[in-house]
């Protein structure tokens, strides 16, 4: 049965083996001393009770413990069976008492050897007692664990102790088993191949073998191997059968006695006496024998004294020794110190030197680099700058000069008075070298420019208008562009900057004279080219009404015009155009000039790509600078050159427009950003005024027109304007112009409107029928006009006013068919717009009859002032009147739509009356004197008639 | 002299009839302008005026638009007096507009006494094709009848616009002239007679 308990089939085991035998693991609480594997046999849960078992013989014994015990309950307990075995042997075999920890690791209460199981009792079924030192009462569970446990238990001691312990109560079916296990142990154990089972079987057979011999042998035998291995717990306890070697044991120590005693005689002692007396007086004795011995040995010698002496003054003469030395080593340590410090000395007075040397040959370089040889300053301060050798020569020193300012040198090697000193001598040489040449090159600007001016003054040229171009100037000048270059490079932040900008100045204040000189020259022969062809368009303009237009409202103008010019004179737009192309091309030979002069272009290739948009920039605000100080009088030049060309006649605006639009998108592209820059400002200058030009003349119409009739002169040109603008837009739909243009357009296309509106109303005679009329007649052919001369032309900005001049039209029309309408039928409209305006007033339609102004004889006889004839005569003079008010328009297209017009409100009326008759005067069966299809033969026949 | 210069150009002066919502306004507007206007707005009456060459030759070309819902036809009467030459406009879509045109054509008859006036049918919103009420065998048989050419033509796709106007222009143009050789005859030969 207890071979079926496998390990793995059974848990609680696995877990103590696990918690207490671990492979390898010592079990700290375990008794053993030496190291050593400790294996489980079997085990046992029983529940410990040490009162339970009040019938077992040792009851008495251990009654104190066991009433103990009785106090706390029930408690359950592990019984293990352990083999402890070091390599290889069996040591012992240990029963544990160990209890289990709620984490379900065990721990052991107690350990008893297994040899020292006295008795084994069994109680019943389930409880027995195991005599140790005391009696142990444990229960099991159940029956057949108790069975298995006190075989496993029996076995256990068959196999590893001498001896069974008593068995009490144990059937003969349990013993019989031991008996039978007992005798299969053998083969069992031999197929067992472990060593400690093997080591077991020797020493049982050992034991077996030996017990026929003498129990004190195997006494000794035990005691000899068990001694070391008895734990404290169990030492109090005897075995009876060491009881039995006692009385040898005595035998043995009466014997030593006998002789002690006669020693002891020898102190007096007897046996009966104080054994702590007899030991004080024996240690006294001892004492006192040392002492006297000691003594003894000193004073038999003499020689000690003198031993001591000598050893005394050895010690003196050491110290004095050690006072020697200890002077030396303090004399020898400041002797090191003063070395090391020399050391260090004689190191800095190398690096000193190695210095000075360095120094030395730096200075000398420097002093080299630095230097200049007399002459070189002499050349910058004596040299003619008038020749192109001595130019190369200043050059050629200012290049020296410039190398040996610019020679790197560090912060230090700068604050060196010597090099100072020597660096502003030259500095000051070079500032005043610089201030030479700037003089020299004003005094050469100055003379070039006067040169120039001097050369021009001797033949304006009537016939070619050309500005001279500065060629020889700047032939002249760019034999100092090496000098300007090497200014620029010396100094570009500080004062030669500004010198340099004075120069600028200079030169732009010659140039300044020199270009206002010309284009006032330019102006006065402009002027005259002007005059001639304006004296010409004054010729003209008696038959042409040519250039006149604008103030006057007298004649139409055609409307392609202007194309035709002063033919073959010169027109202020030509003229200007012509003003463009000799300044413009000069302002880009300007700027190129003041590029290359100053340096300012950096040239391509030579900066890296990154760094130039920068550059550029900068160059550019530069560049902007300088055309500025040059040029910056020319937009007002050329305003008033523009104004002055526009005086006689405004039109010449547009081409001037035109000619600046041309030259600008021509150098759009050069980037000759300045030139652009300053042809827009004349342009707006241009435009603006041109609007406000327009503006005028329009008010100045207002003003004049004595005559309301006809389409007003600003309408007719309107168109044609906007034509020629749009013409000369067509390329800058994107460009500011478009929105300068939109807002000229809307600012004259209100004023228009406003004029046409307060022409035709007039506040002077507002009741006057006729000027009513008028008013009518003029805002409907204007509006008409406006509207389908602005439809063809298809312009996006202008939809808003052709929507308005389109509702103002119809409005007119509407008004002025009404108007006319009251001619003929003044009397019997007033009659019926008096009875729509009464029943307006909820009087109801029968009433009416019975009003005295509105009574029938009333109607009858108003109807009977409209007679058939009467009415076809009213209509024939309306419609001469129509035409008369219409014939002058042009072809008289409007003519046809307005007669129209007033046929229609003419049949409206007819309808308006026949409506108004039949439901006021139901009954009274009267009718108007002429139906509507008379009415419509009255229309044909006039229509036929003309 | 500006004046009288102008006044040199020829005028030829165009009316456009026929019935309402038919494409009067369209054509003109795109002839003049070249846009179509989507949305109806009933005409009034509306006269343009265009400057254009003509067979290598400056004129100008006044067109009257006329309104096509009239309730009294004879209010056109006058208009029709001063038309030199017409453009009788209907539908394709719509049959009506068709045997409209008949009454127009009756109507400038009596008014201008004058059987020979340069006179077009105009059979509009060609583009509408898959609508179409009017068959272009019945249109062309009219004009066959009237001696009168025929023309389909569309305002929306401008397709024939330019023309039928041209090809009215041409027809007034040389009637115009024929007119002009048979004043100066007929002077001459009062000169003659003188």
């Amino acid at each position: 049965m207890a071979e079926n308990r496998q390990p793995s089939l059974d848990p609680e085991r696995q877990l103590i083996i696990n918690s207490l035998f671990s492979d390898g693991i010592e079990d700290p609480t375990s008794p053993t001393h030496g190291s050593g594997t400790e294996s489980l046999i079997t085990y046992c849960k029983v529940s410990e009770d040490g009162g339970g078992g009040g019938n077992s013989p040792t009851a008495d014994r251990s009654f104190g413990i066991g009433k103990m015990n009785s106090k706390i309950d029930v408690k359950i307990r592990y019984l293990l069976v352990t083999i402890v075995c070091k390599n290889g042997k069996v040591q012992k075999v240990q029963l544990h008492k160990a209890k289990k920890n709620p984490n379900d690791t065990f721990s052991i209460g107690r350990t008893w050897q297994l040899d020292q199981v006295r008795k084994i009792e069994s109680v019943d079924n389930i409880t027995f007692v195991i005599t140790i030192s005391k009696p142990y009462s444990w229960t099991t569970d159940s029956q057949g664990e108790k069975k298995v446990f006190l075989s496993q238990l029996l076995k256990t001691f068959k196999k590893h102790t001498k001896k069974l312990p008593k068995l009490i109560n144990f059937d003969s079916e349990a013993l019989a088993e031991i008996k039978s296990t007992s005798t299969l142990i053998k083969p069992v154990v031999q197929n067992d191949s472990d060593s400690y089972s093997v080591a077991a079987s020797l020493q049982e057979r050992l034991a077996s073998a030996n017990k026929s011999s003498s129990s004190l042998k195997s006494l000794n035998q035990k005691n000899g191997r068990s001694t070391p291995n008895l734990s404290s717990g169990a030492q109090g306890s005897e075995t009876n059968s060491i009881h039995h070697t006692e009385d040898n044991e005595l035998k043995e120590e009466e014997l030593s006695l006998i002789n002690v005693g006669e020693l002891l005689n020898d102190f007096d002692w007897k046996g009966s006496g104080n054994a702590a007396a007899l030991e004080e007086r024996l240690l006294n004795e001892l004492a006192a024998l040392e002492a006297a011995n000691i003594h003894a040995i000193v004073e038999s010698d003499d020689r000690i004294h003198s031993v001591i002496n000598q050893i005394d003054k050895a010690i003196a003469e050491l110290d004095n020794m050690d006072q020697w030395l200890s002077l030396y080593t303090a004399e020898l340590n400041s002797m090191g110190d003063d070395i090391h410090h020399i050391e260090s000395q004689n190191r800095g007075l190398q690096v000193q030197t190695a210095n000075q040397k360095a120094l030395l040959s730096e200075l000398d370089r420097l002093i080299k680099s630095i230097t200049l040889p007399e002459e070189v300053i002499q050349i910058l301060f004596k040299e003619s700058m008038d020749t192109i050798q001595g130019i190369q020569n200043i050059e050629h020193a200012a290049e020296e000069i410039k190398r040996v300012l610019e020679t790197p040198l560090d912060e230090n090697t700068r604050q060196m008075m010597a090099i100072k000193e020597k660096l502003e001598a030259y500095h000051i040489n070079c500032s005043n070298f610089c201030s030479r040449f700037y003089e020299y090159m004003r005094m050469m600007f100055q003379f070039q420019a006067e040169t120039l001016m001097n050369d021009k003054s001797r033949g304006p040229r009537h016939n070619s208008l050309t500005i001279q171009d500065h060629e020889s100037i700047t032939e002249n000048l760019s034999k100092y562009r090496g000098l300007s270059l090497w200014m620029k490079k010396m100094d570009p932040k500080r004062h030669l900057e500004i010198q340099s900008e004075s120069i600028y100045k200079k030169e732009a204040k010659a140039y300044l004279s020199q270009m206002r000189n010309l284009m006032s020259k330019r102006e006065l022969s402009e002027e005259a080219s002007y005059v001639f062809s304006a004296a010409l368009n004054q010729s003209h303009r008696s038959s042409l009404s040519y250039g006149n237009n604008w103030l006057t409202s007298e004649s139409l103008k055609q409307p392609w015009e202007f194309k035709d010019g002063g033919g073959g004179k010169l027109p202020p737009e030509e003229a200007f155009d012509h003003c463009l192309q000799t300044i413009v091309p000069l302002m880009v030979n300007e700027q190129n000039f003041i590029l290359d002069f100053f340096h300012l272009e950096k040239k391509k290739g030579e900066n890296k790509k990154e760094d130039r948009s920068i550059e550029d920039n900068k160059t550019k605000k530069k560049l902007t600078e300088h055309m500025e100080k040059f040029f910056s009088f020319l937009p007002e030049e050329l305003s008033s050159f523009v104004d002055y060309g526009c005086k006689h006649d405004n039109i010449q605006v547009i081409g001037m427009i035109v000619s600046l639009e041309k030259y600008m998108h021509a150098n759009e592209k050069t980037a000759q950003d300045y030139v652009v820059r300053m042809l827009q400002q004349v342009r707006l200058h241009c435009l603006s005024r041109f609007e406000n030009e327009q503006l005028k003349a329009i008010e100045e119409t207002k003003v004049t027109s004595k005559k309301r009739k006809g389409i007003a002169i600003f309408m007719r040109i309107f168109p044609r304007f906007v034509e020629r603008i749009e013409h000369s837009m067509i390329e800058d739909e994107k460009l500011e112009i478009r929105r300068i243009v939109n807002r000229a357009y809307e600012r004259i296309v209100k004023t228009m409107f406003e004029c046409v509106e307060a022409i035709a109303k007039d506040a002077d005679s507002p009741v006057d029928d006729k000027e009513q009329l008028n008013a009518h007649i003029m805002t409907l052919e204007n509006m008409h006009y406006f509207y389908s001369e602005i439809r063809s032309r298809r312009i996006i900005i202008l939809e808003p006013f052709m929507r308005y001049a389109k509702s103002s039209y119809d409005k007119h029309m509407d008004a002025y068919a009404r108007a006319m309408v009251r001619r003929p039928f003044g009397k019997m409209l007033e009659f019926f717009e008096g009875i729509e305006s009464l029943l307006r007033t909820n009087a109801a339609p029968e009433e009416v009859g019975f009003r005295i102004q509105f009574n029938k004889s009333a109607l009858k006889k108003i109807i009977s002032q409209y007679p058939g004839k009467e009415i076809k005569k009213g209509l024939e003079s309306l419609y001469k009147r129509v035409e008369k008010h219409f014939k002058e328009e042009e072809g008289g297209r409007l003519l046809q739509v307005v007669w129209h017009a007033i046929e229609e409100e003419v049949i409206r009326s007819h309808e308006r009356f026949t409506l108004t008759i039949n439901r006021c005067y139901p009954d009274a069966n009267i009718t108007l004197e002429f139906s509507m299809d008379d009415l419509l033969g009255y229309f044909s026949e006039i229509a036929r008639s003309h | 002299m500006v004046k009288k210069a102008k006044q040199d150009l020829p005028l030829h002066k165009v009316i456009m009839v026929g019935s309402g919502g038919v494409g009067k306004s369209a054509l003109t507007l795109q002839y003049m302008y070249g846009d179509f206007v989507e949305e109806y707005d009933p005409t009034k009456a509306d006269s343009y005026r265009k400057k254009i060459s003509l067979d290598g030759q400056e004129c100008q070309i006044d067109i009257l638009d006329t309104a096509g819902q009239e309730e009294y036809a004879a209010i056109r009467d006058n208009y029709y007096r001063s038309g030199e030459g017409f453009l009788c406009v209907f539908s394709i879509c719509e049959y009506e507009s068709f045997a409209h045109t008949q009454d127009f054509r009756d109507q400038i008859s009596r008014v201008l006494d004058d059987d020979s006036i340069p006179f077009i049918l105009v059979g509009n919103k060609a583009d509408l094709a898959q609508i179409r009420k009017v068959s272009e065998e019945e249109a062309k048989n009219r004009a066959r009848e009237w001696n009168c050419s025929y023309y389909e033509t569309s305002a929306k796709t401008r397709l024939n616009v330019n023309e039928v106007y041209t090809d009215l222009m041409r027809k007034i143009k040389s009637r115009k002239d024929a007119n002009k050789e048979k004043e100066n005859k007929v002077r001459r030969s009062r000169c003659v007679c003188l």
